[in-house]
């Protein structure tokens, strides 16, 4: 574990990181944009060969919260995975939450969602070069790629790795289930919504809304790939939302922001 | 109050506001004025026609290096831009037509250059002299621009030039550069797009550069007809299209902050362009900027490089000595035989010319109470200086959105002071100093640890009088917003003894 700055006092911000990436990739802009005012702490998931549940990570990020800012409530913000396990955090330790903002999440996946998975996965044992482009191409939103060359299109394509432990995410995707948990939620919750995602299509981000009785709704005209393709837009939201988490009241839905 | 009827008043009578200039700060103004049609108002313009930067700087090749749909007034979308990045003859037609549009063009005064502004504390009145007569209003505007007063290079002998000299901001139609031998003075924002267009035309051209600017490829496209279609039918895709643009130059805001990896991520982006343009190895490394990427404005171009592999043009980086007749003499002894001489060499922006004309409480010039460089409240308010709000003055400049964005926030901030203070029927409207000073204190905090400050460059970002970034707003554009667009009266309330500050608010709202 590094820790750039191990006495900063500031509010502390945690980021958990979504399928396949890690704090580096998932959020190479969003967190020097947080870390200009915040105490950030980005998590890479362990993933254990066998017996992946939600739990095992939810109790990884409470052991680096415990360890780096003991006895303190923090800010938790996950992405895609990381939003279910910020999520599965938050019911199992109301008390370490001053915050809860969850982005591109899910309750439990849907026939839809799951159907995409069984293509990854047979893709993922057969082809990985074609995975790679069905990656790319359900992952960023269709007014993001269609602004994009081809080259550019192309070196996104080739830019995708495969993680170690990305397959057993992937079963957790499918697998899943929050629809338990989430009336025991009980920090300021923000749901961030993609209006173009293709893996997680709002419908579902609609429903973590609905399940969590303090939650208000936020989108962002962005595909699943928020932290890549509105990293600024992402970092003002949460920054509102951190600076004062009820500025929009429980069940209510921020208003576009103006530009 | 009853609105005024159209025309500007006669001489000696007395208008709401005054705005001074018709760029885009001025007009903006003026738009959500007229659209208000609460209060009286005229413009006062020292050219013969609206437009600001986009009428004087009609240079060959200029063109805004933000994109289009976001380099216009949110409040006036504009279905017709051909381009990704339009051109400058485009960009002032749309500005031509917002004040007619918006029906406010006959309270335009032409030709009425602000020689002095003077707060009458007595009457509450500012009084403005022009040469086309002297008028007065309760509020001032000043919406002058920090781009608006060329400066030219002090170089030993150049106002002795035997060529054509000429900067570019005041191109001079009449010298025809077919087949003549230019010298570009600079290598910024504006050299970069003059240079490949007169290389076209000229016999020789010789580029003296200072420093070498970092350039990225300008991603410039026309709009085809189905899409323009789409943008007269549903004007939300408009509105999509201007979000996508804004994220996506706020995502650069963070490489500002200094990020090693972000700022080697951009500064690859422009060596990568770089050494796909510009395969000789002796060019290459003069046309490598020695700073950190984003310490001076970061340009964009697909042909100022190739314009160098030209054989007729040439690159100078030792600095120089003197002008002698014809002559451009370099710091080696070097000498360039030239017709004619384009400065492209920027702007006063630390000491504005405007300052120097307007006269607050006691008379005060306002560049003397910004002889230490400017400040203001909340970007546009100054103590001292009753009912004045400045549009695009100190703190307003930004290296990586549009600045159309940060206008219309000062917009909104005047407009709800203009209508407080009406509201309150407070005769004026002034700042406490203290509140400037914390505002101050604040944007130096912000500050620190951005390239700006930290990049090793000298830019026209930095007042080189106090060391510090009184140009630029040093948080992102969204930022500006939030913090800048939002009237709050108390700091302006502290100095009324006779009426407690609940009552006037009370009374106001």
């Amino acid at each position: 574990m590094t820790q750039l700055r191990p006495r900063d006092a500031r509010a502390t911000v945690v980021l958990i990181h979504g399928t396949g990436g890690n704090a580096k990739t998932h959020f190479h802009t969003l967190f020097p944009m947080l870390a200009a005012k915040y105490r950030v702490l980005a998590v890479d998931l362990q993933t254990p060969r066998e017996g992946l549940t939600l739990g095992t990570f939810s109790r990884q990020v409470a052991g680096v919260i415990e360890h780096c800012v003991p006895g303190r409530s923090v800010h938790v913000v996950g992405y895609s995975l990381g939003a279910l396990v910020a999520a599965d955090l938050a019911a199992s330790n109301p008390h370490t939450l001053a915050s809860l903002t969850l982005v591109a999440g899910w309750t439990k996946a849907d026939s839809q969602q799951r159907l995409r998975n069984q293509i990854w996965m047979r893709l993922f044992e057969t082809d990985q070069d074609l995975l790679r482009e069905f990656v790319t191409w359900t992952a960023y939103g269709h007014p993001f790629l269609a602004g994009r060359s081809e080259a550019d299109v192309r070196a996104l394509v080739e830019a995708r790795v495969f993680a170690d432990g990305i397959a057993e995410q992937m079963k957790l995707n499918a697998n899943a289930d929050l629809c338990g948990k989430l009336a025991s939620i009980t920090a300021p919750t923000l749901v961030v919504a993609g209006t173009h995602d293709q893996m997680v299509p709002t419908r579902q981000t609609k429903l973590l809304f609905g399940g969590i009785p303090n939650a208000r709704y936020a989108v962002i005209d962005s595909g699943h790939a928020i932290p890549q393709e509105r990293p600024a837009q992402l970092f003002q939201i949460i920054n509102e939302f951190v600076t004062d988490p009820e500025s929009v009241p429980a069940g209510e839905i921020r208003e576009r922001m103006f530009v | 109050m009853a609105s005024t009827p159209l025309g500007y008043p006669a001489p000696d009578s007395s208008v709401d506001v005054i705005i001074i200039g018709a760029g885009f700060g001025g007009l903006g103004m003026g738009t959500q004025l007229a659209r208000e049609g609460k209060s009286s108002f005229i413009v006062l313009e020292r050219a013969e026609e609206v437009g600001g930067t986009w009428r004087d700087n009609h240079y060959p090749g200029a063109a805004c290096d933000v994109p289009s749909h976001l380099y216009s007034f949110s409040f006036r979308p504009n279905p017709e831009w051909s381009r990704m990045f339009a051109p400058q003859k485009e960009i002032l037609d749309y500005l031509r037509h917002v004040a007619r549009d918006e029906n406010f063009h006959e309270r335009i005064v032409f030709g009425a250059e602000v020689t002095s502004a003077r707060w009458d504390d007595a009457a509450a009145l500012w009084n403005v002299a022009t040469p086309k007569g002297d008028f007065s209003a309760k509020t001032l505007v000043t919406a002058v621009g920090h781009l608006s007063e060329p400066k030219l290079p002090n170089i030993d002998g150049l106002s002795d030039f035997s060529g054509s000299l000429f900067h570019s901001a005041e191109w001079a139609d009449e010298v025809d550069l077919v087949g003549k031998r230019v010298g570009v003075i600079g290598s910024g924002a504006t050299a970069i797009q003059v240079m490949p267009e007169v290389a076209k035309i000229a016999s020789e051209v010789v580029v003296f550069q200072r420093s070498a600017p970092y350039v990225t490829p300008r991603p410039d496209r026309a709009y085809s007809d189905q899409e323009k279609g789409l943008f007269r039918k549903m004007p939300e895709s408009i509105q999509e299209l201007r979000e996508e643009m804004f994220w996506s130059n706020e995502e650069r805001y963070a490489q500002r902050r200094g990020t090693p990896t972000l700022v080697s991520d951009a500064t690859q982006v422009a060596l990568d362009h770089l050494h796909r343009q510009i395969q000789d190895p002796g060019l290459r490394r003069k046309l490598t900027p020695d700073y950190i990427i984003g310490c001076k404005r970061v340009l964009k171009s697909n042909d100022y490089y190739p314009a160098f592999v030209q054989e007729h043009v040439h690159l100078e980086t030792d600095g120089i000595e003197r002008v002698e007749g014809n002559r451009v003499i370099t710091t080696d002894g070097g000498s360039h035989e030239l017709d004619v001489i384009v400065a492209c060499t920027g702007f006063e922006t630390t000491d504005l010319p405007i300052a120097h004309r307007i006269f607050g409480r006691n008379d005060l010039p306002l560049s003397e109470r910004w002889s230490n460089g400017m400040q203001a409240y909340a970007t546009t308010a100054v103590h001292g200086f009753p009912n004045l709000w400045i549009i695009n003055g100190p703190n307003t400049g930004l290296g990586h959105n549009s600045a159309v964005y940060i206008a219309e926030a000062q917009i909104e901030y005047i407009m709800a002071a203009v209508n407080f203070r009406e509201a309150a029927d407070l005769p004026a409207l002034e700042v406490a100093e203290e509140a400037e000073e914390a505002f101050m204190d604040r944007v130096d905090r912000l500050a620190e640890g951005t390239v700006w400050l930290e990049g090793g460059c000298r830019s026209w970002y930095v007042d080189h009088r106090n060391g510090r970034l009184t140009t630029l707003w040093p948080e992102p554009a969204y930022t500006f917003r939030q913090v800048n667009a939002h009237f709050e009266p108390e700091p302006y309330l502290t100095g009324s003894e006779d009426e407690p500050v609940e009552q006037v608010l009370t009374a106001a709202r």
